[in-house]
């Protein structure tokens, strides 16, 4: 009973503690209060407690596809979120951070890892909701708790490696894993409309089950990180390409379209001058 | 110049989902599992190939259990005393192992493409 609650709980965990301790590494950067992770947790869980109580009745909507819906409308959310604020930061001045901008990010990272802990925090809610009678109760949190430390510790770990690199590594290595969370969550959702024929299932693109078993400690990490999937059908990988072609173009946009304002106030204040 | 674009990107997002999003009236053959004491009733049973089939999970326990499968690509949690649908396939021959995530131990089956 004991592994079988850490494996669980740490799968549950592992993404939301990754997806946290790459935002927080991205407002370092931008110098922002952290605020939004006790709201994001706090709100998060509550909303997790309710679904998971009402689980039952969303099950049933839409002819039993209720919680596939609720489950890809949050991992949509959580993509094109990832997309705005990657946006938001790459308009940012380190130096000279603009507060509305920063406060803006704020909101981005309270909506991410509120639907990732929603959306993980049911699940294990309702796993636990099912020993709190049994006599094994006390085995299953106490396993639960281990694998929410673990996962937990490699959230902190991720955090400080991308901060201990200067400024242009880290903000890279944060893009790259941001993207590809982008590309897991919108790949995720295509699964789940699958699952309930609302999208039509082809056959696999690959199979890489023999190389990386998705059963595997690095299939399962690889999972959490990057989405991996070792029989993925075309239009996941279409989903795939989606996400992360939306958010590294939300960090080269403004590059290309520079923002307009800016543009306008310089010279009417060099004439001043 | 920059909201042309955000509007063109989710204009063209959107005829995406439409497209990709094609509800599909064609009725799937139904097999029915049942969950009781975390054993699945059938726990092995044979399904055409090619074919899209509709799998109703009863679960006859009191606690939650989470139908998966990394074959299949499928993950759902079906609450105690209630039942959950899940579509698989068309599905190439094969064997494509299935389990309960709450109880791996003892609810495990297996799906036999033929």
């Amino acid at each position: 009973m004991l592994p079988n609650a850490v494996i669980l709980i740490l799968q549950e965990t592992l993404e939301a503690a990754l997806l946290i301790g790459v935002l927080l590494a991205v407002s370092t950067r931008v110098h922002d209060s952290k605020r939004w992770l006790p709201i994001a947790l706090i709100s998060g869980g509550c909303v997790a407690a309710i679904l998971a109580n009402q689980m039952g009745i969303i099950s049933e909507w839409f002819d039993y596809a209720g919680q596939e819906l609720l489950n890809a409308l949050f991992q949509t959310i959580i993509c094109l979120t990832i997309a705005l604020a990657v946006w938001l930061t790459a308009t940012i001045d380190p130096l000279n951070p603009q507060p509305g901008k920063v406060a803006a990010f704020s909101h981005c990272a309270i909506i991410i890892i509120f639907c990732a802990v929603v959306r993980e925090g049911q699940e294990i809610i309702l796993y636990l909701s099912g020993f709190i009678y049994t006599e094994n109760f006390q085995k299953v949190l106490t396993g639960g708790a281990l694998g929410f430390s673990i996962g937990a510790s490699i959230g902190i770990l991720l955090f400080y490696s991308l901060v201990d690199h200067a400024g242009r590594e880290r903000r890279a290595a944060c893009l790259v894993l941001l993207a590809l969370f982008a590309g897991n969550m919108l790949s995720q959702s295509t699964l789940l409309l699958m699952q309930i024929d609302w999208l039509t299932q082809s056959p696999p693109i690959w199979n890489s089950s023999t190389l990386v078993a998705e059963t595997s400690i690095f299939g399962q990490l690889l999972y959490a990180l990057v989405g991996y999937e070792a029989t993925p059908s075309p239009i996941q990988a279409a989903a795939y390409i989606l996400g992360v072609t939306l958010v590294t173009g939300a960090n080269f946009m403004p590059r290309y379209y520079p923002d307009k304002k800016k543009q306008q106030v310089q010279p009417v204040r060099g004439n001043d001058a | 110049m920059n909201r042309l674009i955000i509007k063109r990107i989710l204009f063209y997002f959107g005829l995406l989902l439409a497209i990709a999003v094609s509800p599909i009236s064609q009725a799937a053959p139904i097999i029915k599992i049942e969950i009781k004491d975390h054993l699945f009733y059938p726990s092995e049973f044979s399904v055409p190939a090619n074919t899209k089939i509709k799998l109703l999970i009863i679960n006859n326990d009191p606690t939650p259990e989470e139908f998966e499968s990394y074959e299949l690509n499928r993950e759902k949690v079906i609450i105690g005393n209630s039942k959950a649908v899940i579509f698989i396939g068309p599905l190439s021959p094969g064997t494509y192992p299935f389990f309960g995530e709450f109880y791996p131990k003892t609810a495990q089956g297996k799906i036999l493409v033929n």
